[in-house]
């Protein structure tokens, strides 16, 4: 496991740097290794596959055009992706203006429906399902009313007074089961589930 | 509980995203003086990732990567499929050479908007045209020799540099748009600058900065007369923001012989 993250993250490293000499070959690789996982986390967010294109294409152009800012010593290229797919597609969800109740996507409908991005081998496909398994599994552990507090933080961007506006629950309430959730998360999931990310 | 332990009970929010700016910079506050607050701020950002990777991928539509190349490189020729690779050859004219620089010219004024002008600009010649057909054979004639694209004047390198331009003049050769290609970096505090001259008296013409890698770029050219009017064009290189007049030598020329 140890290799495959070493050299997925040095093909990282190798295809960032050549983008930034605007490689397309590079470009080409990076969204065919990365599109179908954005694309799963932005449709989270939009609940449109129209929308999660829109998303990730504008999260591309942006690498295209800023990847020169990417400094790989806060962090790795996934989570850059990641980070700069979910504040894009809550900005599309905000422009919107829809609300969120119509959007919103529970995690058990995701339990059963993992599906390996494509672009990578068969077994980094399997690594790669194995470890969305293991996140879903830590989350089932989870109260739905954890779950769903922690939902509308991550994928609708709702701030936890939003949180409390939208479900009627007490913002302390909110803050409470925001950090009980995500600390067990964070004790179910072990060292080597984390470490898989770095 | 004290301030500083309901300060950290927001670091699971923080790292969420999910607090109000008054919290965040609480929150942020405390983790310039607390380790302990950095280290689990850096769990939870990683149980965040975690959440990320939690939804199932999704593949987008087939013409994905298409839109999204031509996006980023309008002037850059994106992997067509088969059926456009087929129909670009066939309608790629015999004249067109290098192919690389002229697929570029093609692909710049394949953009919306161009193309938008290019359509009005056709239709003008076409209602045009056929206005004079019925009133002048004489001016139809005349017509008929201008064919049905947009005129284009090819400047040479005036030395061995390999580099090539295109002004494409408009319908009705008022303005225009100048497209150079390979041509060498320019060095610091230079651009390339376009001059026209007609009856020996020389006009600045727009700077062309932001070459790309391999030295492509164009500019919109707006002169005092009709663009189509200037007996020759030269590029030289000038100081950055261009000049009044021109200071370097010729680096593309049209006509050739000039």
């Amino acid at each position: 496991m140890t290799k495959f993250l070493d050299e997925t993250h040095q093909e990282d490293i190798q295809l960032i740097g050549r983008i930034v000499q605007q490689d397309e070959a590079a470009l080409r690789r990076l969204v065919e290794k990365y599109k179908s996982r954005l694309m799963g986390l932005a449709f989270k967010t939009v609940y449109s596959k129209e929308l999660a294109e829109e998303v990730v294409m504008d999260v591309f152009v942006r690498v295209w055009e800023k990847a020169a800012l990417f400094n790989s010593e806060k962090g790795n290229l996934r989570g850059w992706l990641f980070q700069m797919t979910r504040n894009r597609a809550i900005d599309y969800l905000r422009k919107s203006g829809r609300r969120v109740d119509d959007t919103a996507v529970g995690w058990t409908d995701v339990h059963d429906n993992v599906i390996p991005a494509t672009g990578d081998d068969p077994e980094k496909q399997a690594q790669q399902k194995d470890l969305a398994l293991v996140v879903q599994t830590a989350l089932s552990q989870l109260s739905e009313d954890q779950q769903k507090v922690i939902g509308l933080a991550y994928f609708k961007g709702l701030s936890n007074s939003q949180i409390a506006n939208e479900t009627g629950i007490p913002l302390g309430t909110v803050k409470t089961r925001i950090r009980r959730g995500m600390l067990k998360l964070k004790d179910f999931l072990s060292e080597s589930d984390l470490a898989r990310l770095t | 509980m004290d301030d500083q332990n309901e300060l950290e009970d927001l670091i699971a929010s923080y790292a969420l995203g999910s607090l109000d700016d008054n919290e965040v910079a609480q929150v942020e506050a405390l983790l310039k003086k607390s380790q302990v607050a950095r280290d689990e701020l850096a769990n939870f950002q990683q149980i965040a990732e975690m959440l990320a990777v939690s939804t199932p991928a999704m593949e987008p539509s087939d013409s994905f990567e298409d839109r999204l190349f031509a996006r980023i490189s309008p002037v850059a020729e994106a992997e067509p499929t088969a059926a456009v690779k087929s129909e670009a050859a066939n309608k790629r004219p015999t004249v067109m050479q290098p192919p690389t620089f002229w697929e570029r010219v093609s692909a710049f004024f394949a953009q919306p908007r161009l193309q938008m002008a290019g359509g009005f600009a056709m239709m003008f010649l076409l209602f045009g045209s056929g206005f004079l057909m019925m009133q002048n054979l004489d001016m139809n004639r005349q017509l008929a020799g201008f064919e049905n694209v947009l005129p284009t004047l090819e400047l040479t390198a005036a030395d061995a540099s390999g580099a090539t331009g295109l002004v494409v003049l408009s319908s009705n050769r008022e303005h225009g748009t100048l497209v150079i290609d390979g041509m060498a970096e320019a060095p610091a505090g230079k651009e390339y600058q376009l001059w026209l001259i007609k009856d020996d008296v020389i006009e600045a013409g727009p700077t062309i900065p932001n070459l790309n890698a391999e030295g492509y770029g164009s500019r919109w050219v707006n002169s005092e007369q009709p663009l189509g009017s200037y007996d020759r064009f030269v590029i030289t290189l000038e100081p950055e923001g261009g000049s009044n007049a021109p200071s370097g030598t010729p680096v593309l020329k049209w006509p050739p012989d000039q």
